[in-house]
């Protein structure tokens, strides 16, 4: 990296704090600045001592436009709203999926034929099916919580979304691996949009978030990796779905690493596409009917969550 | 220059440098490098990047506009314009400072 490179990105980095428009418009003047200069054949090094030092600029810049709260707080809105929304969404498609659509067992009947081999038949329903539409609307509860810091005023949104968060992470905790644990998506969402706000208004987001959006969304491949290299075979001899999930999965995996490591460099694009997959993942994950479908719905849930929040706080195209 | 000097130099100059932008923007248009190198050999500013700040906000309040002439090589250069509401602007300054700087004039002449 050149030393001009360096320069702006330093720049750049201590003007988080002002709008976007007037931080592109101070860069591209500064590099105007640099362009002019060179060509008039002023040394680099003798333009960066001419120019003052990022903080020098970054002073001026907070004196001329103050901390630009109102753009800040409106880059704040609109993450809260787009994650909470979110939030809301999955929880809905969560709760009609699993009320109206989701298979589960009921029962297994096992039968004795004369030449006496046992045929076990599982008896498959839906929940609205089993227990009727009453306790199929218990799965959409969760929505109804996550709607309402969405309703309220913005004065008592901090304390709404606060308790709309623990009281979705609590059903989801306490559902566990009944339905309840089909919510952590929604509740994970909630807390990431009430993180994003505070974040937002107040000191903004650096490289330690979208490290943790890196990782968080690495890890998960990372051990589905591991667990499958490091036992090879292990599933070779399994028909079904493991199977082709490493059949396809490499290629995949590959993938997502790579959305990772860009987020953690700070392009937008990155978190809608990890958004897209995530959302793509966790579908997959209500509709298989599969053991496995909790899994689905968690990965895709985290992918979803970290996508969407990077691509909220992005600063990078 | 000694601290105290140097300290009430850059606090005038702090009130007066966007009026100095106004003021040469009115004689003819200029590119940002051009502004930055003038305004330090004048002594208004300490580092040229302070300016880019200052001119970004003043485009926002309407006082100058930008124009872009495409130069040798495709790269393009912004030059910053004077509008009617800055030239508006540099006459009110012109006036005020000639009222307050007559009226210090006054008060120091003879006591240093």
């Amino acid at each position: 990296m050149t030393a001009e490179d360096t320069y702006l990105r330093s720049v750049e980095r201590m003007l988080s704090s002002i709008a976007p428009e007037h931080r592109a418009d101070v860069l591209e003047d500064l590099r105007g600045h640099f362009a002019d200069a060179e060509e008039s054949g002023r040394p680099v090094d003798d333009i960066i001592r001419g120019l003052g030092t990022p903080a020098e600029i970054a002073e001026r810049a907070q004196e001329e436009f103050g901390v630009s709260l109102d753009a800040d707080d409106a880059r704040a809105e609109r993450a809260w709203r787009v994650l909470h929304g979110a939030a809301v969404i999955i929880a809905v498609l969560t709760g009609v999926v699993v009320a109206f659509i989701m298979p589960s067992v009921v029962g297994s009947a096992a039968t004795v034929s004369s030449d006496g081999t046992v045929t076990v038949t599982d008896t498959t329903q839906t929940l609205v099916s089993a227990d009727g539409l009453w306790v199929a609307l218990i799965a959409l509860v969760p929505a109804l919580v996550a709607v309402v810091p969405l309703l309220v005023p913005r004065a008592a949104r901090l304390v709404t979304s606060v308790i709309a968060s623990i009281l979705l992470t609590g059903m989801a905790i306490i559902g566990g691996f009944t339905i309840g644990g089909f919510f952590l998506p929604t509740a994970l969402l909630a807390w990431t949009a009430l993180f994003a706000w505070l974040s937002l208004r107040g000191r903004g987001v650096g490289l330690g978030w979208r490290i943790v959006g890196g990782v968080v969304t690495a890890l998960p491949v990372i051990a589905l990796t591991a667990a499958f290299a490091g036992f090879p075979g292990r599933y070779a001899d399994t028909a079904g779905p493991d199977v082709q999930f490493s059949a396809w999965g490499w290629p995949f995996f590959a993938v997502v690493l790579a959305l990772a490591v860009l987020i953690v460099f700070g392009y937008r694009s990155a978190g809608w596409v990890l958004a897209a997959i995530g959302v793509a993942v966790m579908v997959f994950g209500l509709v298989s009917g599969e053991l496995v479908a909790m899994l689905f719905v968690w990965l895709g849930g985290i992918w979803l969550t970290v996508g969407l929040a990077h691509a909220m706080t992005a600063s990078r195209r | 220059m000694t601290d105290s000097a140097e300290r009430i130099a850059t606090n005038l100059r702090k009130g007066v440098l966007e009026f100095c932008v106004l003021g040469l923007l009115a004689q003819a248009e200029r590119y940002g490098l051009e502004l930055a190198s003038d305004l330090q050999s004048r002594g208004l500013i300490a580092s040229e990047g302070s300016l880019y700040p200052l001119l970004s906000r003043m485009r926002d309040g309407g006082l100058v506009d930008t124009r872009t002439v495409a130069m040798g090589g495709g790269r393009p250069r912004k030059y910053y314009t004077i509008t009617t509401a800055g030239h508006d602007q540099l006459a009110t300054f012109a006036a005020v400072w000639r009222s307050v700087g007559a009226e210090v004039n006054t008060i120091i002449e003879g006591t240093a």
